[in-house]
């Protein structure tokens, strides 16, 4: 039995952990010609543009999601207890689909530039909007809701007690944030920011959309132009040089500073009610970013999908419209139930282990979803073909089976999505107490009966919250199915990105719409669970 | 009587060579409740997962009325072992409501059966109405009831109740005590109660068995416990003490209280063991002792008292003695004393 388990632990690591090693292989040994030739082409813009756009939107998340958080914590105004958690809602909207609605608006064929230009004349200045600072004003929208729900709950945990002694030691309530409520939340704002910056790593769509050359951008670019996965590969495990030291830099921090406060029947921070014009500033500001954020976005994709539907001389392939669906719920629904399949099996298997090495294995199986998606991409692409091609060196088979396969995708999706269904495959594991099974043994039961009635209802509902998440995920996913589908395998995602990249903004909003609306399920998954349950 | 339990020099001793339990003799007689007291970490609830068959012993033979369930080459699982088991925190279902979580064990029941139970013993443990509810919605006091009511719900031959008051505020905690050892004289249930909290065994029990690093060190009842300890550290664990130096012959003993009875015949210099109870004041401006501090708390005080080159003495008194610091008293004491030779 034991055996057994750790077979499973080990082949499950090793299958999901391989293309990291595929990608993290160059970093050992570098190949200087293809360095060589980055350098010469546009490695050091690709470097500062990527580590400048994570910064900017690492601090813009910061500002916005922690003052939206105090102000919904600390303060009574009107629709605060709605705020609360529409707030949350833009995180249903990928940054593709933001990035294209804002281009479609701001840029100079949008509404807003014809309407400056008849207002100041045809020459009038307008900020470009094709920018990096354009990309970090999206990537800030869509993403700070991840700071503003940790740090939601870090003030939430805190106790009333130590806000109220540092004000009976004379402190205004603003500075007692300052200098008291903002340090103990430290560990979960970091965690936060580090969430974003390794999103803002991920994104290719919204910085190509904007003229961004950051480091997936050029991973993409390089795959595409020419193909060259050497190439690609290389970049790439820059990329992964690059999260793997965010990741490290976050966890060195948090080490550090654990604070712990009594949990339980402490007493909660009473939120204070604003009066006159600052009550009406503070519904004000939550309803401008999450008009921005979501409200306005959504609105413009519906608009234009009513206005599309009316008018069809604009090419589309909406006659596939019910492919691309098909497709899409049926890629999400096996990579979700594959995920949660082996989230299961490992967290099963590691809920009898104590051992350091086993711990460690389950934390290398589940590094992927903090990895750029390009990376991921790049690596299960490299192990593919490797894998291809000693198959066809060794005669076994005569075409290429694994690359631009299903099979090849799904298990790109797995070694991406395998954290989201563990981490809440484990929290409702964690719900089945020794104490449980022991009751239940000591009452007759055996080992099927225990599973069947302790077990099983138990987990059922970490397991589905596992299932939608990574389904809705899939359904959103970007750079790992652009590069790993198979032939004509097209998701919505898919043809949302092909036709925003050619400027066809209403075809675009069709899919787009579909996929927000999927994505709006986990956010409101997410709001039941309340604060127990941080997304990831 | 017959023996529901009996443990025979059972040891178990986990990873790292530490022995939880060092050789334990235990019997509990059919119907009897038994309380395993003792300091935390002692091997009382090991012992008891022992009985239960959640853990396997290295070597020793546990019998279950009359059947061995664990000795050299006979094992037999918690699951067919009959014995019901109450956790600490209750360990109830929590995706189960109380009557689901009580019908758990009953599955060789009619419905009709099964539902009869439900309301016997919801009744019993004084939960009518409450069977739908989750655990969630009950109290602490209530979830333990329900707990206990699961544990018995296969009338099993012995119920095993594991520091079962520890999470509950101390008013509560003597309510539940009586009404747990009323449900369990009721239901006619051998019962093993591990605790440590010597009030609780001392009042619940039949038979107290003090345990120490692993070994018994004492079996009996309350009474024989409480007044013939076996050692100084018996006498230490069981209440409050106070030791006073003397000279022994026979059946008595000379110190600073005058000629002691003693409870058993000893002979040398020994220390007597003299509960605070047992302490009698008199107001006397000629004695050699003066009243030090009152604590009062109500329904009894306890009075330091001290003398010029003695020990001081706490005394337990009634409240109706108007007793101030200052007062000189002399101090006689009530009843036979123990001794132990010094």
């Amino acid at each position: 039995m034991i055996r057994i388990r750790h077979a499973l632990l080990a082949s499950l690591t090793v299958l999901v952990a391989a293309p990291l090693l595929f990608v993290a292989a160059p970093l050992l040994r570098p190949s200087t010609a293809i360095w060589q030739h980055l350098w010469e082409t546009r490695l050091l813009e690709m470097l500062i543009q990527t580590l400048t756009l994570a910064g900017t939107v690492g601090l813009g998340t910061l500002l916005l999601g922690t003052s939206l958080a105090w102000l919904v914590s600390a303060y009574r105004f009107p629709g605060r207890d709605w705020l609360t958690w529409m707030l949350v809602l833009p995180l249903a909207m990928p940054s593709y689909v933001l990035g294209f609605v804002f281009m479609a608006t701001f840029d100079i064929a949008g509404p807003v530039q014809s309407a400056w230009r008849n207002w100041f004349g045809f020459d009038a200045w307008f900020p470009e909007i094709r920018s990096p600072g354009g990309a970090a004003i999206v990537l800030t929208l869509v993403w700070y809701p991840y700071v503003y729900l940790l740090a939601r709950a870090a003030f939430a945990e805190q106790s009333a007690v130590t806000f109220d002694a540092a004000r009976a030691m004379g402190l205004r309530r603003s500075m007692a944030f300052v200098r008291l409520v903002l340090p103990l939340a430290r560990p979960s704002l970091a965690a936060g920011v580090t969430l974003v910056m390794l999103e803002t790593l991920t994104d290719f769509a919204t910085v190509r959309f904007f003229n961004v050359m950051t480091l997936s951008e050029g991973v993409f670019r390089i795959w595409e132009g020419m193909m060259d996965r050497a190439a690609a590969l290389e970049l790439a495990s820059l990329l992964l040089f690059i999260g793997l030291g965010l990741i490290l830099i976050e966890r060195g921090l948090r080490g550090q500073a654990r604070f712990t406060q009594l949990r339980g029947s402490v007493q909660r921070l009473t939120p204070v009610p604003l009066q006159g014009w600052r009550a009406l500033a503070a519904t004000g500001a939550c309803l401008l970013v999450l008009g921005v954020a979501f409200v306005l976005p959504s609105l413009q994709l519906i608009g234009w999908t009513l206005a599309k539907l009316r008018n069809t001389t604009i090419p589309t392939a909406e006659g596939v419209a019910g492919r691309y669906i098909v497709v899409t719920l049926g890629l999400a629904a096996s990579a979700a139930l594959l995920t949660a399949l082996v989230a299961l099996i490992l967290a099963v298997c590691s809920r009898f282990e104590d051992g350091r090495l086993w711990r460690g294995l389950v934390r290398v199986a589940t590094l992927g979803y903090a990895l750029p998606g390009a990376v991921i991409a790049v690596g299960t692409l490299s192990l593919l073909a490797a894998l291809d091609h000693t198959l066809l060196a060794g005669g076994v088979v005569g075409t290429m089976i694994f690359t631009g396969s299903l099979t090849g995708l799904l298990y790109a999706y797995l070694v991406r999505f395998l954290a989201i269904a563990y981490s809440s495959t484990e929290a409702s594991l964690d719900k089945v107490t020794p104490q449980l099974v022991e009751a239940a043994r000591c009452m007759g039961a055996g080992q099927a009966r225990i599973i069947r009635r302790i077990h099983t209802p138990l987990v059922r509902a970490g397991l589905l919250a596992g299932v939608i998440l990574v389904f809705v995920d899939v359904m959103k996913e970007l750079p790992v199915t652009l590069m790993l589908r198979p032939f004509g395998m097209d998701t919505l995602a898919i043809w949302t990105y092909m036709l925003a990249a050619e400027s066809f903004w209403q075809a675009a909003a069709i899919p787009a719409l579909f996929i927000v609306g999927a994505g709006v399920v986990p956010v409101i998954l997410l709001v039941r669970a309340g604060d127990r349950l941080v997304l990831r | 009587m017959s023996l529901a339990i009996t443990l025979s020099g059972v040891r178990k001793t986990y990873d790292g060579g530490v022995a939880a339990v060092d050789g334990v003799d235990l019997t509990a007689t059919e119907g009897a409740l038994v309380a395993l007291l003792g300091p935390s970490g002692c091997g009382k609830t090991t012992t008891l997962r022992l009985v239960a068959g959640l853990e396997r012993p290295d070597s020793g033979v546990i019998t279950i009325c009359g059947h061995t369930v664990a000795d050299t080459t006979t094992w037999v699982p918690p699951e067919q072992r009959q014995v019901g088991l109450v956790f600490q925190d209750g360990a109830l279902f929590p995706h189960l409501t109380v009557a689901e979580n009580i019908s758990f064990a009953l599955t060789r029941t009619t419905r009709a059966g099964r539902t009869q139970r439900i309301a016997e013993l919801l009744d019993l443990v004084g939960l009518n109405g409450l069977a739908a509810r989750y655990p969630h919605q009950l109290s602490g006091g209530q979830q333990q009831r329900v707990a206990l009511a699961r544990a018995l719900a296969s009338r099993p031959a012995v119920v095993l109740l594991d520091e079962p008051f520890a999470n509950l505020d101390a008013a509560l905690r003597v309510e539940l005590r009586e009404e747990v050892a009323r449900i369990l004289r009721s239901a006619g249930t051998t019962a093993v109660l591990v605790t440590h909290d010597q009030q609780e065994a001392l009042s619940m029990a039949d038979q107290v068995a003090l345990m120490v690093d692993g070994r018994i060190v004492q079996c009996g009842t309350p009474q024989q416990l409480y007044t013939h300890p076996s050692s100084r550290a018996v006498a230490n664990l069981l209440g409050e003490t106070n030791w006073i130096p003397g000279e022994a012959s026979g059946m008595t003993a000379s110190s600073c209280l005058g000629t002691l009875c003693l409870t058993a015949p000893v002979s040398g210099s020994v220390d007597v063991l003299v509960r605070p109870e047992q302490l009698i004041l008199h107001p006397d401006e000629a004695a050699p002792w003066t009243v030090t501090q009152v604590r009062y708390f109500g329904h009894d005080q306890i009075v330091t008292v001290s003398a010029d080159g003695l020990p001081s003495l706490r005394a337990r008194l009634g409240t109706h003695e108007p007793i101030v610091a200052g007062l000189r008293v002399a101090v006689a004491v009530h009843g036979r004393v123990s001794a132990f030779a010094r």
